[in-house]
């Protein structure tokens, strides 16, 4: 109990950490953004009465000193007031954020799972059996981490859509379909999402298999491991059983590091695959200067990597006896 | 690293000046730690082939733009595949894939290096001080350096990126540095928080060495393969960074980089019409200097954790039998 | 006459939970010039946190140091001339040394820290290595750490400590991370240089026969307080306390231990009882030889000597069980009966409050029940004088 106590008054300070950065943001504007926005939605349509009070408070620019305009802002966003995007006016940054999160999140949920599974499994094989071959050919994925995302991208998409045209150009569905629930609808988002897929697993599993063969080998040398051995347990076991578990966990507290890193490369593969995800939204707002969409998806990225964070962090402490014992 | 800062006034003009009492052993360690890092690299495969190939770039960014014609002149028709005139062809105006690429080595090299330096200043200062003065020091410096492990940093550069506009090449700079430092500072406070503790430490203590003393001198030498290794890290992130930001059309355009190409590529439609030569060159770039600074970093690891080496150390002579 | 005073040493440790760990516990004794005063108990007793707090790497929550009648501070500018007067000899000479720098380096540090002019300061680096048998100096000094063999280090951290020309010695357990070959040796230099340098040597260990040989006077450690201290013939052949006549019978043969010892066989050595985590196999099988049985006097059944062999049991002990045992301990330790009252075969209602430290004979001390006026004399007879 106290570990999760712990763990998620860090996260809490954390979040409060990037809110009150994302507060100081918009003071690098040049000029007065309010103004500027306000007459850049007026080209769209009629901006309501008290857009402008909220818009202030979302970026923290409204009237009265430092502390109130902290306090506004605060309120707001707690209120999930994110206020209207100003390309798509009058359609609001909550909306645009929540048609186009779960794109993201299914994409880079499914892949970070699949590439940390595929490569704990790889890298333990890897560590247990140490062969000379294998040990020369590990430091070839560390190519594969050297690798920036969105050029593993571009290349995949070069060479599967436009030599071999085996997988669609771009975009995460056959835009003649309707969105919805029908088969048809869902077999093309899932067969557009195979590129970008490969790419954010390619990219990963990497790094998932290097850090889990090293600690596996480390952990084979263990006194307790070899214990188990000269006791003449099947070395199935032993690995699986014994080695396996311990090695997994400093993968586990890898993950909150890691994490920033998928969510980065995966803002990048979206753009090049023009995925209707968050990443590709952020790419719009920020080619548009759309301030209000731009402030509400960096919170909700920031929000989701905590709480990704905050969520493998339980996960670990109910791995970890350690930490179970102190709950 | 100079250590040998010597705590006591060398008197001066008093018949033969000793020589320092703190400088030849030190000095004499330096060596020895040099000699023994040789020695390391020429046993270590990986480390040997990453050394030589990140020395072929560092070169090649030094010496390359000074045999090269202007990489920005139109000087063939556009996107032409590669020939025996341009060995990587031409982009979609025209210019010297290979001249760019050249020319961008430095650009690229140049914020990898200054960004992963200064985060490294930073998280040892953060890391070490940390650990070392404990308390409530630790304990703030220790939650604000997870609090921004925690935060995505790409997302966050990328807000600053577009408020600051073209904020120029420091900014860049300056911008992943803050957003990398956290990393190393964590592994840094822990190693310290370790080392701390040593009995060589204590033993300093005990006979009175100063603080300051104790840090310099007995605690930072046995930080440097770490500092050393997370500096490497941060240069892998810095460029990996710089190039995502500047594909995204949010870098400093003033020099040319890796990024950059990719970026005007991505404009130039390169990719639909085919121009590989245009777009696989740079990222494999990126990826070829990025691997070899890992693997230099593995070198290290192996130096760090012998368990991991592929070539072993003669063993020490058993001395595991504690009564 | 220079002479290390502590009274009522205390030391406590915060803990997450609960009340703070009282590692030491009013601990007193004197150190004097050229005399020899072991330090012996079970792991985890509180010998090394002791060693710290006298170095003046560990704060104390109470309790006096005085050297020389001059109190002594916790830290600050004050301590210098302590620093140069009392050293350390850690346990672990693999940890002892930087790894980054030769033997100079670690004994001219000390030399110059304290006022040794840096002309003319390796021919004492020299001199000192000489002194701790490490030839030939001048190719000594150019070594690292990792050139060096264990027992080479630990003469090298005996330099360390002799350079600023200490008046006091404690050593922490100097040997038990040593060769069983070489033990002996840096035992005797330690003893050695204790007589030419007319040092005041603290000597922490686990091993009861070396106590008794090379030093003059023990104490015996249990759970941060001094149980049992005399004269090391008194405390070795004449064990008082229950928890020393365990730890005695635990060395087989005492008396052939240090008889071996004395001829500076290795062999000998090996052969004496530690008191380390093995301790409690080396009580079962005395035990079960009937060394132990002797002292259990007739009619304590249910407290018997079964009670002293409760293995830790990890593997089966519940997550609950193991908190509820920590929380036993903790309350053990600050609680108002006697320490040793669980594993004590001699328990009685009386052992329920705290035993002061009473007179066995003269000089030679029990913290002990038994040793109150009433049972003094019917005790004697039964069990006290087996070993
Ligand atoms: N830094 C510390 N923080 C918390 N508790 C500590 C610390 N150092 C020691 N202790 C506790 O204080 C008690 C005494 O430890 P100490 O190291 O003095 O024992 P010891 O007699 O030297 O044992 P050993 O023979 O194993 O060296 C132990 O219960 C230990 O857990
Ligand atoms: S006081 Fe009682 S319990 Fe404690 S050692 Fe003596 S006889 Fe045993
Ligand atoms: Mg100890």
């Amino acid at each position: 109990m106290r570990y999760i106590a712990r763990r998620l008054g860090f996260y809490l300070l954390a979040a409060w950490g990037a809110l009150t950065v994302n507060f100081f943001l918009p003071r690098l504007i040049p000029g007065n953004p309010i103004e500027l926005i306000l007459s850049r939605m007026s080209q769209t349509g009629t901006p309501p009465p008290n857009e402008a009070a909220s818009l202030q408070a979302m970026l923290g620019l409204g009237s009265g000193n430092i502390f109130i305009q902290y306090w506004h802002y605060l309120t707001s966003v707690v209120q999930l007031h994110f206020g209207a995007s100003i390309t798509d006016f009058p359609i609001s940054v909550a909306s645009i954020i929540s048609s186009t999160l779960p794109w993201t999140v299914i994409l880079v949920g499914v892949s970070t799972v699949l590439a940390f599974t595929i490569g704990i499994v790889l890298g333990a094989l890897a560590g247990w059996h140490r062969s000379k071959w294998l040990d020369a050919i590990i430091p070839s994925t560390t190519f594969l981490t050297a690798i920036p995302y969105f050029w593993l991208a571009l290349l995949l998409l070069y060479l599967f859509a436009v030599i071999w045209h085996f997988f669609p150009l771009n975009g995460g569905f056959n835009p003649a379909l309707n969105i919805g629930w029908s088969w048809s609808f869902i077999s093309s988002a899932i067969w557009h999402s195979l590129l970008p897929g490969l790419t954010i697993v390619l990219a990963q599993i990497g790094g998932w298999l290097l850090g889990m063969r090293n600690q596996t080998v480390t952990t084979l040398s263990d006194d307790y491991i070899v214990a188990a051995q000269a006791k003449g347990l099947r070395s199935r076991r032993v690995l699986i059983g014994y080695a396996a578990r311990n090695a997994i966990l400093p993968s586990f507290t890898g993950f909150a590091i890691s994490l920033g890193f998928v969510v980065s490369g995966s803002i990048l593969t979206e753009i090049v695959f023009s995925y209707p995800g968050i990443g590709y939204e952020l790419l719009q707002a920020v080619q548009n200067e759309d301030y209000p969409l731009m402030q509400g998806i960096f919170l909700v990225i920031t929000m989701s990597v905590l709480l990704a964070n905050l969520l493998a962090d339980l996960l670990y402490g109910f791995v970890d006896p350690r930490t179970r014992q102190a709950r | 690293m100079s250590v040998a800062a010597p705590s006591a006034p060398v008197p001066v003009g008093e018949g033969p000046v000793p020589i320092r009492g703190g400088l030849p052993g030190a000095a004499r360690a330096a060596a020895v730690r040099a000699r023994r890092g040789l020695r390391h690299i020429r046993r270590s495969p990986r480390m040997m082939v990453g050394s030589i190939v990140l020395l072929v770039f560092v070169l090649l960014a030094i010496f390359g733009p000074m045999f090269e014609t202007n990489p920005n002149a139109f000087v063939g028709s556009p996107l032409h595949a590669p020939t025996g005139r341009f060995l990587l062809g031409t982009t979609a105006s025209g210019q010297d894939v290979l001249a760019q690429l050249i020319d961008s080595a430095r650009g690229t090299l140049e914020v990898g290096f200054a960004a992963g330096a200064i985060a490294t200043v930073l998280s040892v200062f953060i890391g070490v001080t940390g650990a070392l003065v404990g308390g409530a020091t630790d304990d703030v410096l220790n939650l604000f350096t997870n609090v921004v492990l925690v935060i995505p940093g790409l997302p966050l550069v990328i807000i600053v990126a577009a408020y600051v506009h073209s904020g120029g090449l420091m900014a860049t700079i300056l911008v992943i540095a803050f957003i990398s430092w956290a990393g190393s500072a964590r592994v840094l406070r822990g190693m310290t928080l370790s080392l701390r503790s040593r009995d060589y430490v204590l033993a300093a203590r005990v006979y009175g060495e100063s603080t300051w003393r104790v840090i310099v001198v007995e605690v930072l030498p046995n930080l440097s393969a770490i500092i050393i290794s997370g500096f490497i890290f941060s240069v892998i992130f810095a460029i990996l960074t710089q190039a995502g930001l500047s594909f995204l059309g949010l870098g400093d355009t003033s020099s040319m980089t890796w990024g950059n190409m990719l970026y005007l590529a991505q404009n130039d439609e390169a990719l639909t019409s085919g121009a590989w030569w245009w777009f696989a060159p740079p990222g494999l770039c990126i990826a070829i200097v990025g691997t070899s600074l890992a693997l230099i970093n593995f070198g290290l690891d192996e130096l760090l954790n012998p368990r991991l080496r592929v070539w072993r150390e003669p063993k020490a002579k058993g001395s595991e039998d504690v009564l | 006459m220079s002479q290390l005073e502590v009274a009522d040493m205390v030391v406590e440790f915060s803990q997450r939970r609960g009340a703070p760990l009282r590692a030491v516990d009013h601990v007193s004794f004197v150190l004097q010039a050229g005399k020899t005063l072991a330090l012996v108990g079970e792991s985890g007793s509180g010998k090394s946190t002791i060693v710290r707090a006298l170095g003046r790497l560990q704060e104390t929550a109470g309790g006096t140091v005085r050297l020389d009648n001059e109190l002594v501070p916790q830290k600050g500018r004050a301590l210098k001339s302590y620093r140069r007067r009392v050293q350390l000899v850690f346990q672990d000479p693999f940890a002892s040394l930087n790894p980054a720098y030769s033997v100079a380096h670690h004994l001219r540090r000390p030399l110059l820290v304290h006022g040794h002019a840096r002309a003319g300061v390796d021919h004492d680096v020299e001199a000192l290595l000489a002194s701790v048998n490490l030839v030939p100096p001048g190719e000594m000094m150019k070594r690292f750490p990792h050139e060096l063999s264990g027992g080479q280090r630990q003469r090298v951290a005996i330099a360390r400590a002799l350079a600023p020309n200490p008046d006091f010695l404690l050593a922490d357990e100097p040997v038990s991370m040593l060769d069983v070959s070489i033990r002996l040796e840096i035992l005797k230099l330690l003893d050695d240089l204790k007589s030419q340098r007319n040092l005041a040597l603290l000597y922490v260990t686990h091993d009861l026969a070396t106590a008794r040989h090379f030093s003059s006077e023990i104490m015996v450690m249990y759970r941060g307080q001094i149980v049992e201290r005399g004269t090391s013939d008194d405390v070795i052949l004449h064990p008082a306390h229950p928890y020393t006549r365990l730890l005695a019978s635990a060395a087989p043969h005492p008396e052939r231990a240090v008889l071996a010892t004395a001829g500076g066989s290795g062999e000998g050595a090996s052969a004496t009882g530690g008191i380390g985590d093995g301790a409690f196999v080396g009580v079962a099988e005395a035990a079960g030889n009937g060394h132990f049985s002797s002292l259990a006097s007739p009619g304590n059944g249910p407290a018997g000597p079964s009670g002293l062999l409760v293995p830790p049991g990890e593997e089966t002990v519940t997550e609950e069980e193991r908190l509820r045992r920590a929380g036993e301990a903790r309350e053990a330790a600050t609680g108002s009966a006697c320490r040793f009252i669980a594993r004590c075969p001699f328990a009685t209602e009386q052992c329920h409050r705290e035993p002061p430290e009473l007179e066995v004979s003269a000089g030679h001390r029990a913290r002990c029940w038994l040793y109150g006026s009433a049972n003094v004399a019917e005790r004697q007879g039964s069990g006290a004088r087996a070993s």
